[in-house]
């Protein structure tokens, strides 16, 4: 490499970094710098903390309990939309009229933001909600969607699985044409049939879109805050208080913003953490496939 | 060496789009140092810029409710310009679904975008944040009945003069009637006797709902009764002298308890938010629902086939008492703001002046706190809730407001869970108050 | 007549699933028509006999909102913001792709780290960064922003994309005396269409639609996006679903429009772009 071919890569890549280093790294470093202090935020006086925040994160059982809830949205959001979207791109991976209208429709969810989103599912599920005024005119018990605490957890995984399935439903779609028509011939010669195909080939072959739709889902709904910011503010009783939703809540309403720093950090371990070891296992798992 | 170049190019990029950033908004970016410039000579800036005859511009942070819409804070703030025309006012708003602006205003505040005039803001929080501009006291403030209430360190921060009951029970006098219910509940056990008649009528008893409402419902139904007997309580709370584990609470979540056991609250309120309840309550689905004084701003505007009365919330002994604000929120003015005169003068023109401050306190169903109480036409509700007020002793706050001292920030959230675990079927009352107390040892400063 | 049998039975499955997926849609488009007691009155039927235009007129241009204006910003925002990403991070992904050393493998793995953060939880470090600055409450500071929170998502559809195509084309341009822009521009860029597109569209999605970010940075300049600007315009307490579903439509409107006008490049842009990354 000469000279000029450094300098060009140096340009070319400076830019970028720079944007990067300033406006999320650096915001990334202060949370943790807030971590050890012990500051609310506005006040202008504030103490080093040293670890305290971190300890006391480690016995807060509110903690422990959006933890837990996160991880039940994250688990099942990602089983099922991958679930369902291998499911429906194997039935979409067709030439026709319809195909193309039912490709239109899976994308819709993807165009609207997460406040209209809310507007609407809010109008439709809420007790006094339209679905529930349908239920009762036909003489149906009114269904707490957002009221019962377990209930409400899976309002909110569904509505997260609702709202991603049509895109993970492409990403497959996109894997199932990029496999060759020759390899279906040579097993179809050998008399397989099309459950053998799926898992003998299709399925193997859609590692890759396997991997990025399991870490897309993963990593989005490990983050999961508008939904619950629109629709439950945490409720009933914290039942859908997610991490992120909490680490807002006790900087802000609680006016502990290093506390909450330090719940970000952990959150910022755990995700990371468990991110790597996934993507590190689907990846291997991708080279043994294919 | 020719790294370097490029991060310099880089930082040529970043800046040169910083700086069309500061031309063109130079109007509205307001770095925390610039504010404070002006703080130190107040006048000079105000006077500079009306000598050169451009209008003033401050920015307003209106708090919008059902009761007080942006139209009539528009219309306000219309009236205020064509009698200063030299001052303009934006008025902005909170953005998120939070029971108060101080988020919002937090955030704010980080960035040095605090608006000049603030309100409905918890103002300890943003005098410990030295946010808050020290009011002057003068002829006009002199008029507020008890001004001196809303002191901190004996300097006030926030220009209210208003009282606003909040432990009030309203109630359907045709559902009382259907039950054949003749006298108001003044004792807990009254109340727990006219729920039972109502409930053995088909008649839903009481109506709350979730978020912010729950823990209101609660605080209300049960704190009247501690603070009837400590008017400190929050200042002891902080001496460590009393606990939310203390017999006298749990005593009061045990009535609370009682009244969600037997099942006299309306079904699914956990479901619903106050916006949904208010409707239920108007629609005659529900006998009684314990609600702030505001609520009866609702009722005067709202269609129905029957008539609200009013009683306080029944204590253990039958003592009458109010809970609520007296001269609390308001309106408060920002310490950095560069036009302070010019925001003092429409802070005291949103709450003083008469035709102002008597809509403001129709609007939300508020009673005037001067000397010379203004009033307002009430609506033969407002007018129950006007005696009751003359009728009681001096109030004292609950939840998040000022029992002798304000409460640690957030608390509110607390009785929101506690109330709500209560509604979910959670009876183990000894934990849940021990978890109020829990989130106090946590969060004091 | 097997495979009729087998289509019927695939129609099974996806006419439920698309049925699931456009209730919402339909209730917000058709009761955006009606007044608010036929709303409550009947949420499913079409409002034909009784239309109306009245809740668009009342709430598309208020004292407090313009969605003219909030159009224009969420335009300017949006646009500027997706062309300095795209030129960017396409030229950052080359190097990454082409170049290998131990400064580059941490940049990428501080830029994987910038995935997982919720942009909610740094909002204040971020404030206090732009304030010192002096970005915050400017365009520019959102722009400069949503190039910071959205380059580690578009250098890992670009970085997988950039690795699938041969190094050879480079080298053969090599030895003709080409520089590495020269290079990159005339004759890689062109290649990544398919991952440029598929960016394109995730980023001009996400960013019109952004929400919490906008509202903080933009503060009370009196700039606002549509997403921030319905928000305002709908209020906290609202159970008015007639202003609601009216300001839902016009919000979504533009994006719509553009999905459905685009929607060939769309989708082919996704299935192409998205599964090398």
């Amino acid at each position: 490499m000469n000279k000029s071919d450094r300098w060009s890569f140096a340009t070319m890549f400076a830019p970028g970094i720079l944007i990067y280093v300033c406006f999320l790294l650096v915001p990334i470093l202060l949370l943790i710098y807030y971590s050890f202090l012990n500051w609310n935020g506005v006040s202008p006086s504030y103490h080093f903390a040293g670890l305290a925040n971190y300890m006391e994160a480690f016995r807060d059982e509110a903690f422990r309990r959006a933890l837990g809830v996160t991880l039940f949205i994250t688990v099942v959001a990602t089983v099922v939309v991958n679930g369902l979207g291998i499911l429906f791109a194997v039935l979409l991976n067709k030439k026709g009229k319809m195909t193309n209208f039912y490709r239109s429709v899976f994308f819709f969810p993807l165009l609207l933001s997460t406040v209209s989103i809310g507007f609407i599912w809010k109008s439709i599920l809420s007790y006094n909600g339209l679905l529930n005024n349908l239920l009762e005119s036909w003489g149906l018990e009114r269904i707490e969607f957002f009221g019962n605490p377990d209930l409400a957890v899976l309002t909110i995984t569904f509505l997260a699985i609702w709202q991603s399935t049509g895109f993970i439903i492409v990403i497959y779609l996109a894997g199932l044409q990029s496999i060759p028509g020759s390899l279906y011939e040579a097993v179809k010669i050998d008399g397989a049939n099309r459950w053998q195909q799926f898992r003998h080939i299709t399925f193997p072959m859609l590692a890759p879109s396997f991997t990025m739709s399991v870490i897309f889902m993963f990593t989005g709904s490990m983050r999961e805050y508008d939904r619950v910011a629109v629709l439950t503010y945490g409720g009933p009783a914290g039942a859908t208080e997610t991490i992120a939703y909490q680490v807002v809540k006790v900087g802000f309403s609680a006016n502990r913003l290093s506390y909450s720093a330090s719940l970000a950090v952990y959150m910022l371990v755990i995700v990371s953490i468990l991110a790597v070891t996934l993507t590190v296992y689907l990846r291997r798992r991708e080279e043994r496939l294919l | 060496m020719k790294k370097w170049l490029g991060i310099l190019v880089t930082t040529m990029l970043v800046s040169v789009l910083s700086a069309c950033g500061s031309n063109s908004g130079s109007e509205a970016t307001k770095s925390p140092e610039k504010g404070s410039e002006a703080t130190s000579s107040p006048t000079s800036g105000s006077e500079g810029a009306q000598a050169t005859g451009e209008p003033v511009e401050i920015v307003f942070q209106s708090w919008v409710t059902p009761n007080l819409t942006a139209e009539y804070y528009d219309g306000l703030i219309e009236r205020f310009k064509a009698e200063n025309p030299g001052i303009k006012v934006k008025r902005i708003q909170p953005p998120a679904n939070e029971g108060s602006p101080d988020n919002y205003l937090k955030t704010l505040l980080a960035s040095g975008d605090f608006p000049d005039v603030v309100t409905n803001a918890t103002i300890q929080m943003f005098v410990d944040a030295d946010a808050l501009l020290e009011i002057p006291i003068d002829d006009e403030i002199q008029k507020i009945n008890n001004y001196e209430a809303e002191m901190i360190d004996g300097k006030l921060y926030n220009i209210s003069a208003i009282r606003q009951p909040q432990s009030l029970v309203f109630y359907n006098k045709k559902l009382f009637e259907q039950a054949g219910i003749t006298e108001t509940p003044k004792t807990w056990a009254e109340m727990e006797a006219t729920a039972e008649k109502l409930a053995a009528k088909g008649i839903t008893p009481l109506l709350t709902a979730g978020d912010w409402t729950a823990g209101f419902t609660f605080s209300i139904l049960t704190s009247s009764e501690i603070y009837n007997h400590n008017r400190t309580w929050y200042a002891d709370r902080y001496d460590e002298k009393v606990k939310f584990t203390d017999a006298n609470w749990i005593e009061a979540a045990e009535y609370y308890n009682n009244l969600v056991r037997k099942g006299y609250f309306n079904k699914g309120a956990l479901s619903i938010d106050y916006t949904a309840v208010e409707q239920e309550f108007l629609k005659g689905k529900g006998a009684m629902y314990p609600m702030g004084s505001w609520f009866s701003a609702a009722e005067a505007g709202a269609e129905k086939d029957f008539e609200v009365g009013v009683f306080a919330t029944p204590t253990k002994d039958g003592t009458q008492y109010l809970l609520g604000g007296e001269n609390a929120g308001g309106y408060a003015v920002s310490k950095n703001s560069k036009h302070p005169e010019e925001a003092l003068k429409f802070a005291k023109f949103m709450m003083l002046d008469p035709e102002a401050h008597k809509g403001y306190l129709k609007a939300d169903a508020l009673f005037s706190n001067l000397k010379e109480p203004l009033k307002w036409d009430m609506s033969p509700l407002q007018t129950e809730i006007y005696n009751l007020l003359l009728n009681n002793p001096p109030m004292v706050g609950h939840l998040n407001n000022k029992v002798g001292r304000v409460p640690v920030a957030g608390i509110q959230d607390q009785y929101n869970k506690v109330a709500q675990n209560i509604l979910l079927g959670d009876s183990d009352l000894s934990k849940l108050m021990a978890s109020l107390d829990d989130y106090w040892n946590k969060n004091k400063q | 007549m097997k495979n009729t049998v087998r289509n019927g039975f695939r129609h099974l499955f996806l006419l439920p699933l698309s049925i699931m997926l456009l209730v919402p849609f339909y209730i917000a488009l058709v009761n955006a028509f009606k007044t608010k007691n036929d709303i409550l009155a009947s949420p499913f039927s079409l409002p034909i006999d009784r239309m109306t235009f009245d809740n668009f007129i009342r709430s598309a241009v208020t004292p407090s909102f313009n969605i003219f204006k909030a159009y224009g910003t969420s335009i300017l925002i949006t646009g500027v913001s997706v062309a300095l990403l795209i030129l960017i991070t396409s030229m950052m992904s080359f190097v990454f792709a082409r170049l290998h050393n131990r400064f580059l493998s941490v940049c990428y793995l501080l830029l994987l780290s910038g995935l997982m953060i919720p942009p909610q939880v740094i909002l204040i470090p971020l404030v206090k960064v732009l304030a010192a600055l002096g970005l915050m409450f400017t365009p520019q500071g959102l722009i400069l922003y949503n190039i910071g929170f959205y380059i580690p998502f578009t250098v890992f559809i670009y970085v997988g994309f950039i690795r699938t195509l041969s190094r050879e084309l480079d080298e053969s341009a090599k030895i003709d005396g080409a520089s590495q822009y020269r290079i990159f521009w005339s004759i890689l860029f062109p290649l990544l269409r398919p991952a440029t597109a598929s960016a394109v569209i995730f980023l001009c999605l996400w960013i019109w639609n952004d929400f919490i970010n906008p509202v903080i940075i933009l503060g009370s300049t009196g700039n606002y996006t549509v997403t921030t600007g319905i928000f305002q315009a709908v209020g906290q307490y609202s159970t008015n679903w007639d202003d609601v579903f009216a300001l839902v439509v016009l919000a979504s409107a533009p994006i719509f429009l553009l999905y459905l006008f685009m929607q060939r490049h769309f989708i082919a842009g996704l299935t192409e772009g998205s599964v090398k990354g």
